[in-house]
């Protein structure tokens, strides 16, 4: 019976990420302490990288194993103060802690791949300077392996190999030793005198040192030494091996993914304990309440008179059924979430890192790290956070210099903080820096042509023009306000999570990104909307209000789109036939001609503002069919992906009987599709400056008429 | 290579503060035929071991909470415990450390990496 490790390789990885990031904050903890120290927290450091490394060496992953060791070690020596916390040392800590982040990753996506050349030097360095503070005979030693190899005829010369393994356990530390027994005939054959035996050894301390010990042996048995740090075993023995004596195999590693295969996310998911327990009470739970509405129908059904008393229990036996279905779906969902401080945790090193090259002294304030985020978007909005918490160290904060000057502390503070609020969860990113310089930004975007020169902007349309796409490119900005650089892909990356950003500041107090996520991926709030005799959904996270259409918000411009006029701004509209016919037709190819006049789509009473990629449109709709919250189906299991279509989900919750499909509407990926594009760029589109355009656009189109008896008013959803 | 399965109804508890130690040390003890329970560091061992007995207990030396030598002293004291086989997994294999382990009430010593082989190896030597 073979039995493989290699399947555990998810769970090592998944588990030394984890230590990783202890030991990351505990190196950068000792390093805010300087030469003080603490030794708990030096212990909890030693121990992350101990637990990698035993695990690493039972998997094979020779070069994790042996880099953690000599930083194992050098931490040991800090323990036991035979070295002493010097900035020295915490420097080479805080290098190493980043340098095995790195390994463990590579390993991770390329299994079996060369460790970087930084790594190994690294270790020499760790090594040295665990040794400089004492035990003479490791010193300048390293973590060597040695293959001891006795001639056959060994012992008869009078050499016995267990006396060298004792004396190389006094020349410096033993870490392990392995028999290689490949030599060793079956019993019969077997001569007591002749030895069969050969060791692997790995041994810490000096080269000299295992000279010493071996020079006896010296013509009497095959040693090879070679120093092991960082590169994988095995190889360094080829050549050098006795006839008919076998290295044995390094530990069997998984079939090796190609170079730039997709990323291997691990599947598994683990849970609290806690929360395992208590879905499993929630599940019998459960089953007795069913069991009891159960019983009740039964006595319906063996003829008992239906009486309004047990009609009553029947209701409340339903009631207690859903309340516990209701339960268990939030503590379902509560077991994708994970704690903010599985991404903060990465942005302490970015911030120090990022101060140091820019020669600032930045404070990074860390809030709501216990806040739960769904596990899909904790992945998803690291990306965006770290291009965030970039930019405000990077541009937001101004040199100590400059900051004394303003009349402002030194030390610049950079605030990253999460919180629930409502069904969302949000997350600032702020910092106490120059803020955004709103002249320049729209200066700016008259350059680029974004907006005419005539403009108008508040100050928050101007801050809005920081994520259009091309306002601007790396270099142009940072001499600029600093900010902007790539903002566009945040909002990107943000709002395709179903969440929104949004820039708040004031001119030398500093700025406020402020992100607003959907709770989790997998349910979301949405707008149920009648189109075309189907339901659809709208994520309410899209919606930014609806209007019930009175006469003349309706127009369609000659050489525009139809739009919907609304407080002065001219919105991009689409009608049922550009929502429902988007995937199927290519909007803009179709012929103007064939497109309803405006006076008849105002028999949709009414239009949904959406919002996306800062894009707004009105879709018109038949009819509002209320709010709720809806569970996502992926399409792309049983369908495929569709432009235009987030998912599907099951209502019927709140429509009893009545279970149905409804489709969910991607609001981003319509508004990239639909043929708002028609709409003759810097004319029509767009929400800011629009107002002296819009007249124009006015004059020479067609006023729409409403359909009668259409209550007029607008409000929010 | 190919052990006998000589453990079926056998329990034995394994003790480890790494999640990925764990797994595969219960993975190779299961397929032998060994029932296992996990602990999480030695307090969590002693607390599986007041619920059921082992008839063979594998620790790791190096644990938060409580580490493995004070687990080990603490398994001889409870009682039926004396003679339970327990063998320690570490790091370091010098003689003062496994010195240190005996004198603690370990059975064995097995040092970090080791195959699965060498595992079943030492355990049945150690097992009565």
């Amino acid at each position: 019976m073979e039995i493989d490790f290699s399947r555990f390789r998810d769970t090592f990885f998944a588990e030394a990420a984890e230590l990783a990031a202890e030991l990351d904050r505990g190196v950068l903890a000792l390093e805010r302490m300087g030469c003080a120290g603490d030794p708990g927290l030096l212990h909890s450091i030693f121990r992350a990288a101990h637990s990698i490394k035993g695990n690493a060496g039972m998997l094979g992953l020779d070069a994790i194993a042996g880099f953690t060791h000599s930083l194992e070690t050098l931490l040991d020596r800090l323990r036991d103060r035979r070295v002493a916390l010097e900035p020295a040392v915490t420097a080479a800590l805080v290098e190493a802690s980043a340098a095995l982040g790195q390994l463990l990753e590579a390993e991770r996506e390329a299994p079996g791949s060369p460790p970087a050349e930084g790594a190994r030097e690294l270790a020499q360095r760790l090594s040295e300077l665990a040794g400089a503070g004492g035990e003479a005979s490791a010193a300048s030693g390293g973590l060597h392996r040695i293959r001891f190899a006795p001639a056959p005829d060994f012992m008869r010369n009078g050499l016995d190999p267990l006396l060298f393994l004792r004396d190389l356990e006094q020349a410096g530390r033993v870490v392990a030793v392995r028999a290689d027994s490949s030599r060793l005939p079956a019993l019969e054959a077997l001569d007591p005198e002749v030895c069969y035996l050969a060791w692997e050894i790995e041994f810490e301390g000096s080269r000299a040192g295992i000279e010493e010990v071996f020079g006896l042996a010296a013509g009497a048995a095959q040693i090879a030494i070679a120093v092991t740090v960082g590169e994988p075993a095995g190889e360094k023995f080829a050549g050098e091996q006795l006839p008919g004596a076998e290295i044995p195999a390094p530990a069997p590693t998984p079939p090796a993914t190609a170079a730039g295969a997709p990323r291997r996310r691990s599947g598994s998911i683990r849970v609290d304990t806690d929360k395992a327990d208590k879905l499993i009470n929630l599940a019998g739970e459960l089953v007795i309440a069913q069991a009891m509405a159960m019983s009740i129908l039964d006595g319906f059904s063996s003829g008992h008179v239906c009486s309004s008393g047990r009609m009553e229990e029947l209701r409340e036996a339903m009631a207690v059924l859903g309340r516990h279905t209701r339960e268990i779906q939030e503590r379902v969902m509560g077991i994708r979430m994970l704690s903010a401080s599985t991404v903060f945790g990465r942005f302490p090193r970015l911030v120090r890192d990022l101060a140091a090259a820019t020669g600032k002294t930045v404070d990074l304030e860390i809030d709501g790290a216990d806040t739960e985020i769904d596990r899909g978007l904790i992945e998803k909005i690291a990306d965006p956070l770290t291009h965030l918490v970039r930019n405000a160290v990077d541009h937001g904060i101004e040199s100590a210099e400059r900051r004394r000057e303003a009349g402002k502390p030194a030390v610049g503070r950079v605030r990253l903080a999460a919180f629930h609020r409502g069904g969302s969860v949000h997350i600032e990113v702020s910092d106490d820096g120059r803020g955004i310089d709103v002249d320049r930004v729209k200066q700016r975007a008259v350059e680029r042509g974004m907006i005419p020169p005539e403009a108008d902007l508040s100050p928050e349309q101007a801050r809005a023009l920081l994520f259009e796409p091309g306002f601007s490119t790396a270099g142009t900005v940072t001499g600029l306000s600093g900010r902007g650089v790539g903002l566009d892909v945040v909002r990107r990356n943000v709002e395709a999570l179903g969440g929104r950003i949004r820039v708040d500041s004031r001119p030398g107090q500093g700025c406020m990104f402020l992100i607003a996520l959907p709770m989790t991926l997998a349910i979301l709030d949405g707008l149920l909307v009648r189109l075309g005799g189907g339901v659809f959904v709208i994520p309410l996270t899209a919606v930014v209000e609806s209007v019930q259409l009175r006469p003349g918000m309706l127009v369609r411009p000659a050489g525009c789109g139809l739009l919907l006029r609304l407080r002065g701004e001219a919105i991009p509209a689409l009608s049922p036939g550009d929502i429902l016919g988007a995937g199927a037709t290519e909007g803009r190819d179709r012929p103007t001609a064939n497109r309803p006049p405006a006076n008849r789509l105002a028999a949709n009473r009414l239009a949904v503002v959406v919002e996306a990629d800062g894009q707004r449109a009105a879709l018109l709709v038949d009819d509002l069919a209320g709010q709720q919250q809806v569970v996502v189906k992926s399409l792309e299991e049983h369908y495929g992906p569709v432009d235009g279509i987030l998912g599907a989900t099951i209502l019927g919750a709140t429509t009893p009987g009545n279970s149905s499909v409804a489709l969910i509407i991607d609001v981003g990926g319509l508004l990239r599709m639909a043929p708002v594009e028609e709409t003759p760029p810097g004319r029509c589109r767009g929400n800011a400056g629009v107002d002296a355009r819009f007249d124009a656009c006015v004059d020479a189109g067609e006023e729409a008429a409403a359909a009668p008896g259409v209550a007029s008013g607008s409000g929010r959803v | 290579m190919t052990p006998a399965t000589t453990a079926h109804n056998r329990r034995a508890l394994v003790v480890d503060d790494s999640i990925a130690m764990r797994r595969m040390l219960t993975f190779a003890l299961n397929s032998w035929g060994f029932e296992v329970a996990e602990g999480g560091n030695g307090v969590e061992g002693l607390q599986l071991l007041r619920e059921a007995t082992a008839d063979l207990i594998v620790a790791d030396v190096n644990m938060p909470e409580m580490d493995g030598l004070t687990f080990v002293r603490r398994v001889r004291s409870l009682p039926g415990h004396r003679f339970t086989p327990v063998l320690m997994l570490t790091t370091e294999s010098t003689s003062a450390k496994v010195e240190e382990g005996r004198a603690a009430g370990a059975t064995g010593w097995l040092v970090k990496p080791f195959k699965p082989e060498r595992l079943l190896e030492v355990v049945r030597k150690i097992l009565p």
